[in-house]
C-alpha cells in the first residue's frame, strides 16, 4: 500500500499538513520514530523580547519620519525621482480603491490582501482531517464526510463556524466562539468539545471548559443547556437528553479511530462505517435493533465483523456494495 | 457607500488621506507576518535581538518599496528581504538556540527520555536543533513551531514541495543522530 513511497514522502504524510491519510494507514517503524522525534518540539515558542505592538510602534515612528521628510527612497529602490514615485502610488491606490468600492470590508489601499471571504474545509468519506487551524489558533479535526466553513473577513470580530457532520474543537481563549449547525448553535469560550450534527441528530460532548448548546425547537423556540467537562447532550428531532460520560475522557474516540456506541440504532453504526471507508453498505435486516459496543477503523473487514458478529448478522459483498443480512 | 468614504479621504487631505489608508493596509500586513519573519530570522540566527531588529528593517524596506510590489508576492518577498538582511550580517559561526517551553504534560509519550531531569532534557534537544544545518533547521522549525504545511513553507521560501520534504527528512535523520533516544 505504501511501498511505492519514498521515506520523505511517508514522513510528509504525517508532518506535511496537507496530505490526507486513509484511516487504515499506520506509519512504519522508521517513520513513526521520526514523527515522534519531530513532535517533541511542537510546544516550543520563540523567546521574543519585544511584543508585536511595541515593534509596530517603533516601525511606525520610522515610517512617519520618512513620510514627513518626504525623502527619496534609498538607493535600494529603482531610480525614480520623488515626482514620479507619488503619482505611481496614487495610480495603484486608485486601482485598488475601485475594487474596494465593490464592497470589501478592507480599507481601500495600495494593497488589498486577496483572501476568499468564506473559507470552506471539507473531509471526504474515508478521510479524517486533523488539526485544521483556524485564524485565531483554534483547532478543529473533522471526521469523515464533514464540512466546516467560516467568514475570514469577519472572523476577528466574530468567531463563528458552520458545521455539518462531526468535528472536535479545541478553542483558544478569547471572544465567544460559536459553532452553527442546522439543529442549533454551540457557544464556548476557550475549551474543547465534540459536535456531531447529522440527519436528525445533534450530539455535543464537553471535554474541557464550558459549553453552551442551544437546540432549536419547533416554532422558533430554543432549549439552552450548559455543559461542563464530561457532560454531553443528545438531541434528536425536538427531544433533548443530557448525560455524563462514564470515564474521564480527553477527547472523542473517532480521533483515534475508535467508535463506541451505547444502544445506538444499528443504521447509525453502519452509516459511520460507510463514511469511514467510503463504501456503500445496505442494512437489510434488524434495522430497528440497537448496538452497544465498539469498532475501530483500521480495516473495513474488522469493523464489519466486529459489529455484525455481536448482532448475529452476516456480510455479503457484491460488486463493491456490502449487504448485511441475518445469519 | 464605500465610494463616499474614499472620496472624503481624498478630498479632505489630499495625499495625507492616501497615506493613512496605505498605512492601515501596511499595518494589516505587519500584523499578519511580523511573527513569521521574526521567527524565520531567529531560526536562522539563534539571536532574538538580532531577529527583532532585522524584522523591523525588513518591513521598513517593504514600506519603501511598496509602489513596486505585486500584492500576490508580498509574503515570499518579505522572506527574501529578511534572508538578504541576514546574509549582510556577520556570518555567525555558532548558533545557540533557546526556546520557551511548556512543561511536559503527563499524557505525552512515555519514553525514558522524559524521565530525565527537565533542564537536562531540554538543553540537549536545543543543542541538537542548534547544530542542524541551517537549511534543514529553518524548514523543520517552520513546520513544527509555526505549524506550516510543506506547501506553505515551499511558497514562502521559494522552494518546491519536494525540496521541503527532503529538508524535513534530513533534519530528522540528523536530529536522531544528535539526539539519540533509547
Amino acid at each position: 500500500m505504501q511501498s511505492n513511497l519514498s521515506p520523505e514522502e511517508k514522513l510528509s504524510q504525517w508532518l506535511g499538513g496537507n496530505v490526507q491519510r486513509r484511516p487504515e494507514e499506520v506509519p512504519d517503524a522508521e517513520t513513526k520514530e521520526l514523527v515522534e522525534l519531530a513532535r517533541l518540539v511542537d510546544e516550543w515558542q520563540v523567546p521574543a523580547m519585544r511584543t508585536k505592538d511595541d515593534a509596530w510602534a517603533r516601525l511606525n515612528e520610522r515610517i512617519n519620519q520618512e513620510v514627513a521628510t518626504a525623502v527619496t527612497p534609498t538607493t535600494e529602490t529603482p531610480q525614480t525621482s520623488p515626482a514620479v514615485v507619488r503619482p505611481l502610488t496614487q495610480r495603484v491606490w486608485v486601482r485598488w480603491a475601485s475594487i474596494a468600492a465593490v464592497g470589501l470590508v478592507l480599507v481601500a489601499s495600495w494593497l488589498v490582501l486577496r483572501q476568499p471571504t468564506i473559507e470552506v474545509i471539507k473531509s471526504a468519506n474515508g478521510q479524517q482531517l486533523t488539526q485544521v487551524e483556524l485564524p485565531d489558533g483554534s483547532r478543529v479535526s473533522l471526521n469523515a464526510g464533514s464540512e466546516l466553513s467560516y467568514n475570514t473577513e469577519t472572523w476577528t470580530s466574530d468567531r463563528a463556524v458552520s458545521l455539518t457532520g462531526e468535528g472536535f474543537f479545541e478553542v483558544e481563549r478569547g471572544s465567544t466562539f460559536r459553532v452553527e449547525t442546522s439543529h442549533g448553535a454551540v457557544t464556548v469560550l476557550g475549551t474543547s468539545f465534540n459536535v456531531y450534527s447529522r440527519a436528525q441528530d445533534l450530539n455535543v460532548v464537553c471535554y474541557t471548559g464550558k459549553v453552551q448548546v442551544a437546540v432549536e425547537q419547533p416554532k422558533g423556540a430554543e432549549e439552552v443547556l450548559t455543559l461542563t467537562p464530561g457532560m454531553f447532550v443528545e438531541a434528536n428531532g425536538g427531544e433533548v437528553a443530557q448525560g455524563e460520560l462514564r470515564e474521564g475522557e480527553a477527547g472523542p474516540g473517532w480521533l483515534d479511530g475508535s467508535f463506541s456506541y451505547r444502544s445506538a440504532p444499528l443504521q447509525e453504526v453502519m452509516d459511520e462505517i460507510s463514511r469511514q471507508f467510503d463504501v456503500k453498505i445496505l442494512l437489510e435486516a434488524k434495522q430497528n435493533q440497537r448496538y452497544s459496543g465498539k469498532f475501530t477503523n483500521d480495516t473495513l473487514n474488522n469493523a464489519l465483523k466486529t459489529v455484525c458478529g455481536s448482532m448475529g448478522l452476516a456480510i455479503f459483498e457484491d460488486n463493491g456494495v456490502y449487504h448485511i443480512r441475518s445469519n | 457607500m464605500g465610494n463616499e468614504h474614499l472620496s472624503d479621504h481624498q478630498a479632505e487631505n489630499g495625499h495625507l488621506g492616501q497615506h493613512q489608508s496605505e498605512q492601515m493596509a501596511f499595518k494589516q500586513l505587519f500584523d499578519q507576518y511580523y511573527e513569521a519573519i521574526r521567527n524565520f530570522l531567529y531560526y536562522k540566527s539563534g539571536e532574538i535581538a538580532l531577529a527583532e531588529d532585522l524584522t523591523q528593517e525588513a518591513f521598513l524596506i517593504l514600506w519603501k518599496k511598496r509602489a513596486n510590489i505585486d500584492p500576490d508576492k508580498v509574503k515570499s518577498y518579505l522572506y527574501t528581504i529578511a534572508n538578504n538582511l541576514f546574509l549582510n550580517e556577520v556570518k555567525h559561526q555558532k548558533v545557540v538556540m533557546k526556546f520557551h517551553q511548556q512543561p511536559i504534560s503527563t499524557t505525552s509519550i512515555e519514553t525514558p527520555q522524559y524521565l530525565m531531569e527537565e533542564g537536562e532534557f531540554r538543553n540537549k534537544l536545543e543543542q541538537a536543533i542548534s547544530s542542524l544545518p541551517e537549511k534543514n533547521r529553518v524548514v523543520f522549525l517552520m513546520n513544527r513551531i509555526e505549524k506550516l504545511t510543506y506547501r506553505e513553507i515551499a511558497d514562502r521560501l521559494g522552494l518546491s514541495v519536494k525540496a521541503v520534504e527532503k529538508r524535513m527528512h534530513k533534519a530528522l535523520l540528523q536530529l536522531r543522530e544528535l539526539y539519540p533516544r533509547i
